[in-house]
């Protein structure tokens, strides 16, 4: 079996787990709302302080999300030793990681539409106008979030205290993505202006390719067990 | 002027602090690992069938350890 | 196994502790104070040396991650998690003393600068490192992943700084530190070797117990 039938094989199986059972997705888009619910309350009812934060507030939302989806993108193989079973092969390992990455990206897009929905609804923001261009910035994001997480969350897999562990590795690491996609939300919701856009992109886009081929790499030599 | 002093007094103080207390308790530790060390190297040296077991330790195969598989003749000295 | 404690160890102890000692008298007694800031910038004397060392700390568990994974020695890997623990001692320190000189200087406990930001980043990068390996408990699988926690948080560093600086200058101009005069030049120098002296100290004592520590851990697995 090739590197790439592998790959869609485990992206296919995860995607078909989840559109069964809507475990994961439903309890992201739950938490989502959730979070940008109590987020909206802890602004107060200042509609402009609001508006003014909401890029941040809505990668926050993103970015906790996301790492719930982290945590439980690896259920399945946690729970009937799974992995070793996607290990049989040499090679496998990379594959695996690739395979898990897109569906994560895939199930973090479905709930990311539902929460910048939410978000413009909760906020009053005006996403239509600059709605490709966010679509863009959310999934350069949301690639690099993925792209790290799956590494630390395979890694994490068995352990006791992995819901403590998977954001405390997790978090340092996406920083520039988190900052990036805010600063690139920003301005694009300030009636876009472009200056900076480039450069922010430019650092995502770098991220994503590094964070994306380095654990790509590594997958296969840190998991040989 | 006085509180310049004493916030530049506070980081001195938990500079050293800081170090001083990491020191000596690594050193604290490091001397428990040796006295540890030395009296696992003298308890197994009586036990009669240390050296055999120990040559043959399987360990993941892969990762190299240097230098710990002693046998009953060569006992570290003190 | 060598259970004699080596001489040259002992003397670089105390050399590196005559020379903080040295160091510290210079910095707050022979120094003058700073014409603007008064007394609160000899505080620079131990704060950067103090980061310096931290960064150092870190390359090197860096370097010996990547060296662990190529040569699958365990020695790299108690250096690595030697290092990263030493790294955080430094670094965290480093950014306790950058808020207390922050606070009389700029008015507050915490700012975004790029530079101390990306220290504090790192800072948890490491943290993650330490706390991965407290919860594996097989050796090479453990030394396996923290190198590779070690590498990637590690590479991530640059961008983190970069991402920073310019997230902080559309915002508000980078608060850029002093230039420094030549008898306060003389007493950062001072600083930085008495640190990197005292530094190179704690390493050798902190992987000897490191190798220690992992023999008796083999030994034991071996009695079972």
């Amino acid at each position: 079996m090739s590197f790439t039938r592998r790959s869609w094989a485990v992206f296919r199986k995860d995607l078909l787990i989840e559109a069964r059972t809507r475990q994961a997705s439903n309890a992201m888009a739950f938490f989502a709302g959730i979070v940008l619910l109590v987020l909206g309350f802890a602004l107060g009812p200042d509609r402009r302080a609001i508006q003014g934060a909401a890029p941040g507030l809505l990668w926050v939302a993103v970015t906790f999300t996301a790492l719930l989806g982290l945590g439980r993108a690896f259920d399945a193989e946690r729970e009937n030793r799974g992995m070793e079973g996607l290990f049989l092969y040499p090679g496998d390992r990379s594959a695996v990681y690739l395979g898990k990455l897109g569906a994560l990206v895939v199930l973090l897009g479905f709930v990311e539409v539902v929460l910048f929905g939410l978000a413009a609804f909760l906020y009053n923001l005006s996403l239509l106008p600059v709605l490709a261009p966010l679509a863009g910035v959310a999934a350069l994001g949301t690639v690099g979030l993925a792209g790290v997480g799956t590494l630390y969350g395979a890694l994490t897999l068995n352990l006791r205290a992995r819901e403590v562990l998977l954001p405390l590795l997790v978090f340092p690491v996406v920083v520039p993505v988190v900052l990036g996609a805010v600063s690139a939300t920003r301005i694009l919701l300030d009636g876009g202006g472009a200056g900076g856009l480039g450069g922010w992109i430019h650092l995502l886009v770098a991220f994503d390719i590094v964070f994306t081929v380095a654990p790509l790499l590594a997958f296969e030599a840190v998991l040989a067990d | 002027m006085f509180e310049s002093i004493s916030y530049a007094s506070a980081a001195y103080l938990l500079t050293a602090l800081v170090l001083l207390l990491y020191g000596a308790s690594l050193l604290r530790r490091l001397g428990r690992a040796e006295r540890n060390a030395r009296a696992m190297t003298e308890r197994s040296a009586d036990s009669p069938d240390s050296s055999g077991d120990r040559r043959h330790r399987s360990t993941r195969g892969r990762s190299s350890v240097p230098h710990t598989e002693w046998t009953s003749e060569e006992v570290p000295h003190a | 196994m060598h259970t004699r404690r080596r001489p040259a160890v002992s003397a670089l102890g105390l050399a590196a502790l005559g020379l903080l000692a040295a160091s510290f008298w210079v910095s707050l007694k022979l120094v003058p104070p700073d014409r603007l800031m008064g007394n609160v910038q000899r505080i620079m004397y131990v704060h950067v040396p103090a980061a310096w060392v931290g960064f150092l700390a870190f390359t090197i568990c860096f370097g010996a991650s990547l060296l662990y994974l190529w040569r699958r020695d365990l020695r790299w890997d108690s250096l690595a998690r030697t290092s990263a623990e030493l790294g955080v001692v430094f670094m965290g320190l480093s950014t306790a003393l950058g808020s207390i000189w922050g606070k009389p200087t700029w008015g507050v406990w915490w700012t975004w600068d790029p530079r101390l930001t990306t220290a504090a980043i790192l800072l948890f990068v490491f943290l993650g490192y330490l706390a991965l390996r407290g919860f594996v408990d097989e050796p090479e699988r453990r030394a396996r992943w923290s190198a590779a926690v070690g590498i990637v948080g590690f590479l991530d560093v640059p961008i983190v700084y970069l991402s920073v600086f310019w997230w902080r200058t559309l915002h508000q101009k980078p608060s850029g530190p002093e230039t420094v005069a030549t008898p306060m030049r003389v007493a950062l120098l001072l600083g930085m070797a008495s640190f990197t002296l005292f530094f190179a100290f704690l390493l050798a004592e902190r992987y000897r117990l490191a190798r220690l520590e992992s023999e008796l851990e083999l030994a034991e697995v071996s009695h079972v």
